[in-house]
């Protein structure tokens, strides 16, 4: 791992096709006035964890909502391996293989933890409506191995025990895990996870430094917006640390930690 | 306070998941009563016509059954994908006056006719839906509002082919469907059939993906759910069902006009799916067994009639707003016990086993 | 053909009043209300039945009926929306407003009976003014009076500030020590003053009817949504767009598709742009 301080500017995504790096470059947007990134890049690799951090309005949230489409760009380019995915649909980089979860766990409330969970799979479902409404072979098929495949992955990530509670009865911690499972039903290339220790017990922050690990060990790329300093410098191989909307650091974790610029802006000194 | 030790967390064998029988897979005990029910409803359906004493009943309840195809449909859209639509009577009319036209004008066999009801409510849905299902909330209620007023309108208007504010009389469907005990097993074989093509939408990826509409369509994005075409394909269905109840409709009225299908009537669709309970079947069921019910039941009221309704409905809509459905399920499960979570446990070799699975398509 | 332009300036002001009606009350609670048409519809009933009925002058009548309809308005903050805000569906609202304005208009059948009922002269004129009757000038002259009245409201004096922050930040004004839940029952009871003023002022155009509220309402919304949710003066040019387009195509083609004209123009604008003409998008916080 290289010892700068700015973004790999060598991975550009000519030599990026092969190893299906994701790829953000310069990317800004603007709401109203305000300007939440500016021209901020960054690198994520498969088998990498890749910390960002910020303090409140730092803009990791735009970052990560513009990663995953959700709000369109004004400036920049985004690719994953050779495809350019700056200007394509939220599903589309779904299917691509970007995989994220939420700052406020957005699931669904009725049905059970199983069924959320399966619906990450929803890229391996290829039945139409018609054949499934005459329950036709395929969707009945389709649904067995999403089960099975959901359910190993709950049991994986340690909610084994919560299979058919419904979705609003679990407790905080197990809202984010179940997040996680659903994200990792998608068979994603890459996960973006939206502050997922907020609120978790240090036992189960330890347990998901413990998943994060694994999905690294995967070949997954693991990108962690977090506010929680210690965690990321923790688990993460490298460390983005922005303030307001710029890239103030990126680097290995022992060298954002001893960085200046960072070093003010958390502590103010 | 007291967890249970940290153990590999038992895992519920592959065949227990297969639960297919609920509409939700496996959700606790909560179903019991549902799904009771759901196996009664159908062969309660079946006799019910030898259990009845006149033919007034039998009318009234082939009218339930009448609407129950055109709200089972509407289910879909309104009950699991979330959507307001309460234009449909404007369907409904375009399946009845297909059939009267078909049948009166070119001389089709009404089986045939309905079939074509169908088909064309399926049409006029899609090209209802396609622009309008892009607007917010709100604006898509109106815009189905807006559309089942100008059907009524241009019913009236077209008074040549339509035969204008005077009506048409509709035709008796062919035997054995003749007679009212017949035409109630018609109806009654329509809505199971409908019943079982919506169940099977509802308990598979399709249902949990317009489940997904409704309750956080943000996460259904990130999934990679085709949002608009999902709520597209739902609609277009509703539209097929409503024509061919739309049909149903006009021969057991024997004649129909443009009065018969005031917006009134969209709107009491939808509210028998509110009011049943969302997302799932047998809510939306009661709900439009009871609305429709009802008004027989306060005939003497008469007068009072509108206004009860209004108050009821009020009162529904502050005292049990996930429907009966719910407030039966909350009842049921008063005296279940504060769940306790045991310590999240991961069990890394098993995830990483799972990551590494093939997925369907590789 | 004057009266025809007339007939539409009039119409379309009422519309447009109507379409303020609904913008006073999402401003503060983010629901359009399905009893708005219903709150003009008590105004006209009222108007009538004070005047006509109890003998009252309409110096007397007006603020009476005014006064009904800020009880309306505060009952169906009260009845309708308070609970149900909390729940987050939209659904929930739509049939909380929707069976209070049913309840209403049922109440009024019973009581003041299904006939549309004249609506008195409100200043001496004889009937042979033609375009220049009251009927139609009346409505006009309130919807310029209420949109610039609106407009001096929300800038000029600090309750109507104070409206405005709770419209745009109802987490931030609380933190400012502002009491947003009675706030909002203010604002309902403005709506409903409002929308009896309309209902008294165009009561000699439309007639006192029991069911005029849901024709108004959604006229009064597709004005609104023409003109752009939240904008007045997007609410008074979508209303005279609508009843200049109403007025002249009964002109043309006869009463039989006014109503698939006027609701046309909705799935039109609704197509085209969405947000209306004054209207701002929306952007989702995700």
């Amino acid at each position: 791992m290289s010892a700068a301080t700015l973004p790999d500017l060598q991975d550009s995504p000519a030599t990026a096709s092969s190893s299906g790096l994701l790829i953000a470059q310069g990317l800004s947007k603007r709401f109203g006035g305000v300007a939440a990134l500016s021209g901020v890049s960054i690198t994520l690799r498969p088998g990498e964890i890749h910390g960002l951090i910020g303090p409140n309005g730092s803009g990791k949230t735009t970052m990560l909502n513009v990663l995953t489409g959700y709000y369109p760009i004004d400036e920049g380019r985004i690719h994953l391996g050779s495809e350019d995915l700056t200007q394509v649909t939220v599903q589309r980089r779904a299917f691509a293989g970007i995989a994220r979860t939420f700052q406020k766990p957005r699931l669904l409330p009725t049905l059970s933890v199983l069924e959320n969970t399966m619906l990450g799979g929803w890229r391996d479902v290829h039945s139409g409506m018609l054949g499934t409404m005459f329950s036709a072979p395929r969707p009945r098929k389709e649904d067995r191995l999403l089960a099975e495949r959901a359910t190993e992955l709950l049991c994986g990530v340690g909610l084994g025990h919560a299979i058919h509670e419904r979705a609003d009865v679990l407790e905080h911690g197990e809202q984010r895990f179940l997040e996680v499972a659903r994200a990792l039903a998608m068979r994603p290339r890459f996960i973006l996870l939206d502050e997922p220790a907020g609120g978790l017990s240090f036992n189960e922050i330890d347990a998901l430094g413990e998943v994060l690990t694994t999905l690294k060990d995967s070949g997954i790329g693991v990108l962690l917006v977090e506010h929680h300093t210690d965690f990321v410098f923790k688990v993460c191989d490298r460390v983005t640390a922005i303030d307001f909307g710029r890239v103030i650091a990126c680097d290995t974790p022992a060298n954002v930690r001893r960085n200046e610029e960072v070093v003010r802006v958390y502590l103010g000194a | 306070m007291n967890h249970s030790p940290i153990i590999a967390p038992q895992v519920a064998p592959a065949s227990a998941i297969l639960c297919s029988d609920s509409t939700a897979m496996n959700v606790r005990r909560s179903l019991t009563l549902r799904q009771w029910l759901g196996r009664a409803a159908p062969l309660l359906a079946l006799v019910l016509p030898f259990l009845l004493g006149n033919e007034y009943q039998l009318h009234v309840l082939t009218l339930i059954g009448i609407y129950w195809v055109l709200v089972c449909g509407l289910n879909l859209v309104v009950g699991y994908a979330g959507q307001l639509s309460v234009g449909h009577v404007g369907l409904l009319a375009i399946g009845a006056y297909t059939l009267v036209i078909l049948t009166g004008r070119a001389g089709v066999d009404p089986l045939v006719a309905m079939a074509v009801a169908g088909v064309l409510g399926g049409l006029c849905g899609f090209l209802l839906g396609l622009p309008a299902l892009r607007l917010p909330g709100f604006y898509f209620a109106m815009a189905t509002l807006a559309f089942s007023l100008i059907v009524t309108e241009q019913l009236v208007a077209h008074n040549t082919l339509t035969g204008g504010g005077a009506g048409m009389s509709a035709p008796m469907f062919g035997a054995p469907f003749d007679t009212p005990r017949g035409f109630y097993y018609l109806v009654a074989l329509i809505g199971l059939l409908v019943t079982w093509l919506t169940w099977n939408i509802g308990r598979r990826m399709w249902g949990r993906g317009l489940i997904a509409l409704r309750d956080s369509d943000v996460a259904a994005a990130a999934v990679g759910i085709p949002v608009f075409r999902l709520k597209l394909a739902a609609f277009t269905f509703s539209g097929v069902t409503a024509g061919v109840a739309g049909s149903l409709f006009a021969s057991l009225q024997g004649y129909i006009t443009p009065e018969a299908f005031l917006f009134e009537l969209g709107m009491f669709f939808f509210i028998c799916i509110i009011i049943g309970g969302r997302g799932n079947i047998i809510g939306p069921f009661a709900g439009t067994a009871v609305l429709t019910l009802l008004p027989e039941v306060a005939a003497p009221l008469a007068k009072l009639g509108n206004l009860l309704y209004g108050v009821l409905l009020l009162a529904a809509v502050l005292l049990i707003p996930k429907g009966i459905g719910s407030a039966v399920t909350a009842w049921t499960e008063r005296r279940r016990e504060r769940r306790h979570a045991p310590p999240i446990a991961p069990n890394l070799s098993r995830l990483a086993a799972a990551i590494h699975k093939p997925g369907e398509s590789t | 053909m004057l009266n025809t332009l007339v007939t539409g300036l009039a119409t379309g002001a009422l519309y447009a009043v109507v379409a303020m009606v609904f913008n006073i009350m999402y401003s503060t609670s983010k629901v359009l209300s399905l009893t708005t048409g219903h709150m003009a519809m008590l105004g006209g009933v009222f108007g009538a039945y004070l005047i006509t009925g109890v003998g009252l002058s309409a110096w007397v009548a007006l603020p009476l009926a005014m006064l009904i309809g800020a009880g309306f308005g505060l009952l169906t903050e009260f009845l309708a929306i308070r609970r149900v805000l909390a729940q987050g569906d939209e659904h929930l609202w739509v049939l909380s407003t929707l069976a209070l304005g049913t309840i209403v208009q049922h109440l009024m059948a019973l009581w003041w009976g299904t006939e549309p009922k004249p609506f008195p002269r409100l200043i001496s004129q004889d009937f042979s003014a033609g375009p220049w009757d009251q009927k139609y000038w009346l409505p006009i002259g309130l919807a310029a009076l209420a949109a610039s009245g609106l407009a001096l409201f929300y800038r000029r004096t600090l309750l109507g500030r104070v409206f405005t922050a709770v419209a745009e930040d109802p987490f931030a004004a609380r933190a400012r020590g502002i009491a947003v839940e009675r706030v909002r029952s203010m604002s309902f009871a403005l709506a409903g003053i409002l929308g009896a003023l309309a209902g008294f002022a165009a009561g000699q155009l439309t007639f006192a009817f029991f069911a005029l509220g849901m024709w108004l309402t959604l006229s009064g919304f597709i004005a609104l949504a023409a003109g752009g949710l939240g904008s007045n003066l997007g609410a008074l040019v979508g209303g005279v767009l609508l009843g200049l387009l109403s007025a002249f195509s009964t002109y043309f083609f006869g009463a039989e598709h006014q109503q698939s004209v006027s609701v046309g123009l909705l799935l039109l604008v609704l197509l085209v742009k969405p947000a209306g003409l004054f209207g701002k998008g929306i952007v989702r916080h995700v």
